[in-house]
């Protein structure tokens, strides 16, 4: 079912080829047509791009260090001197929001990444088995599930210190159980399928079927998990940042922004408040967006709406 | 019916076993121990001391005599004693609980008035201006931080109105009016952020039942459009937005930890941060196990109502 789909989603494009274009010359128009086809998704993908560039070029495109204080231009507004204005301690907005990209960006896709891929490999594994096996990993799957996810984060960051990395594995273990749960399901209906009966007629062992047969047929299904998934672990690194327990200060994060120490600065620089969270909003959005455009391009049972 | 019940009753008793195992794994992982919270760093105190009051609150035992204590206890229905507050651990989850449901109830109520109406609407008109909004509308709810909202509500609210709402907790039946007023920001802030992926829920639902042949039917008998919507089509798509809504409200029972701090509502969530920071490990377990149970059983519950609302589906 799904490499049809696969199939049908590639097959509008041999224009090019018919137009006698150059090879070259026909990526462009492909993108140009989705583009044309999918405007949201087109302009979430330039938002997250250029967020993933601000973030790879902090050191060339912020003005100031974003840990250097100016103590005397504090709580400033908007001026040509600090673009977004100044903090508490006289640290320039613009600065902090630009290094603050990579913290989000960083825990963002790589607690996905990680997430996402030890739960697709559980989920395959889990449904691929079956039987015992497939019974012990979903109960610990779910025991996992029922643990509340906040208590979760709590317990890893405070044991093991405030770090973007603890934080990343934190957030990894959280994402961990629905992922391998879509898995475990897409891996059921795909078990089924007279393809990997015919592979392992044939005498494809367990470990081949699974990589060379089940892996690409659910392949879609992953990548649209974790498109949609980016954004609420964006979301939760904030959350976490916000109530402090997230990269320890003075490192710049959008949550940490926000947090209770800057608050009472808010009402005389309002700013202060906007900014980081207009931030976080954007670029959830963005990979939001993309993740619907994503599960809309690649998955078939949607293709119709 | 009943055997389907009671074997999901067994299974959900295994999930809880295993997850107070897992908890209590990782919650004596956390440096430090309640003995030394409680302590402060107020000067030193001889190793001897210390060993005799861990031994007096029982934490210097091997971890699985611990275990299999508080087990023990609450498989007799008592979950112990908090090791940092003069206070049973059910005791101080009864204060935190009834603040906890109230937001749960009021987002919840918040959060189906927005997704129902504006979902079927959304759906009914697909690709019309209105559907386009109400799209819009949603997949910002999605990603606007429930901080920032509150954040900036409480600044602009201070700004333009100067007013702030009572940001103390009054119980409903002493003053119902006070109260209301410190739960309507946080209820309609957390309402929006649930309603925003109920809509989504609701809208895809509905436009997956508009496309059957019954609806078909029902059109070309004659029915009227709000009697085909309110008839055939509402009931037959609200399997998906109430799997949703369940989730989201086993979720609002843990407590939002944010809401709670911003309002300054004394909830579950906030008990259960300061016991985590606090390393009262007893308090931390019967917290999870009490949130760990109501998600269990609100699965059961929703898995339960799929029957009710299509008899197509039957449980043995």
């Amino acid at each position: 079912m799904t490499t049809d789909s696969l199939r049908e989603g590639t097959a509008a494009v041999p224009a090019g080829e018919l137009l006698g274009l150059p090879r070259s010359m026909r990526a462009p128009r492909r993108l140009l047509r989705m583009a044309r086809r999918k405007p949201l998704g087109a302009v979430s993908a330039v938002i997250i791009a250029v967020m993933v560039l601000t973030a790879a070029a902090a050191p060339l495109l912020a003005p100031y260090d974003p840990t250097e204080t100016h103590p005397r231009d504090k709580l400033q507004g908007p001026s040509t001197e600090y673009r977004l204005g100044t903090d508490d301690v006289g640290r320039d907005v613009f600065s902090r929001i630009v290094w603050g990209a990579r913290t989000s960006l960083f825990a963002g896709v790589t607690a996905t990444v990680f997430g996402t891929l030890l739960g697709s490999l559980i989920g395959m594994i889990s449904g691929y088995a079956g039987g015992w096996a497939d019974m012990v990993i979903q109960r610990i799957m779910d025991s996992l599930q029922v643990l509340p996810l906040i208590v979760l984060l709590l317990v890893v960051v405070v044991a093991l210190g405030p770090s973007l990395w603890n934080i990343v594995w934190a957030l990894s273990i959280g994402i961990l159980p629905s992922s391998g749960r879509v898995v475990r399901g897409a891996t059921l209906a795909v078990k089924t399928e007279a393809y990997v009966e015919s592979a392992r007629v044939v005498g494809a062992g367990p470990l081949r079927t699974l990589i060379r047969y089940i892996l690409p047929n659910v392949s879609a299904q992953i990548i649209v998990m974790a498109s949609v998934t980016i954004g609420g672990a964006i979301l939760a690194e904030a959350s976490l940042s916000f109530l402090g327990l997230g990269v320890p200060p003075p490192n710049p994060s959008w949550g940490g922004m926000l947090a209770a120490s800057g608050r009472r600065y808010f009402e005389r620089a309002p700013t202060l408040a906007i900014f980081p969270g207009a931030a976080i909003t954007l670029t959830v959005l963005a990979f939001n967006l993309l993740g619907d455009t994503l599960r809309d391009l690649l998955d078939p049972r949607l293709r119709s709406r | 019916m009943t055997n389907y019940i009671i074997r999901r009753l067994l299974g959900a008793v295994v999930v809880l076993l295993l997850m107070s195992v897992v908890v209590f794994r990782l919650v004596h992982w956390l440096p430090g121990d309640a003995l030394l919270v409680k302590l402060g760093e107020s000067g030193r105190i001889p190793a001897d001391k210390l060993a005799a009051a861990r031994a007096e609150m029982g934490i210097d035992r091997p971890l699985v005599v611990q275990y299999l204590d508080w087990l023990g206890d609450v498989v007799r229905g008592d979950l112990g004693k908090s090791l940092i507050w003069d206070q049973s651990v059910a005791s101080r989850i009864g204060k935190g609980l009834p603040i906890t449901l109230e937001l749960a109830v009021l987002a919840s109520i918040v959060a189906i008035l927005i997704a129902v109406p504006v979902g079927v609407l959304s759906a009914v008109k697909q690709d019309k201006i209105i559907d386009y909004v109400a799209r819009v509308l949603a997949i910002t709810g999605l990603a606007i931080p429930g901080f920032w909202l509150a954040t900036l509500a409480l600044l602009y609210l201070t700004i333009w109105f100067q007013w702030t709402p009572p940001l103390r907790y009054t119980p409903f039946f002493d003053d119902p009016r006070t109260n209301l007023q410190t739960f309507m920001l946080p209820a309609l802030i957390l309402g929006y952020g649930l309603g925003a992926s109920l809509t989504r829920m609701t809208r895809s639902a509905v436009l997956e039942v508009l496309r059957h042949d019954y609806i078909r039917t029902a059109r070309a008998k004659g029915l009227r459009e709000r009697i085909v919507i309110g008839r055939h089509v509402l009931k037959n798509s609200m399997i998906p937005v109430v799997t949703i809504f369940g989730l989201q409200f086993t979720g609002l029972l843990g407590g939002s930890v944010i809401m709670e701090s911003l309002f300054s509502l004394p909830g579950v969530g906030g008990i259960t941060l300061q016991a985590v920071q606090q390393r009262d490990y007893t308090q931390i377990q019967g917290n999870v196990l009490l949130i760990g149970a109501a998600a269990v059983l609100m699965n059961i519950v929703i898995d339960i109502s799929y029957a009710w609302l299509d008899p197509r589906i039957r449980y043995r």
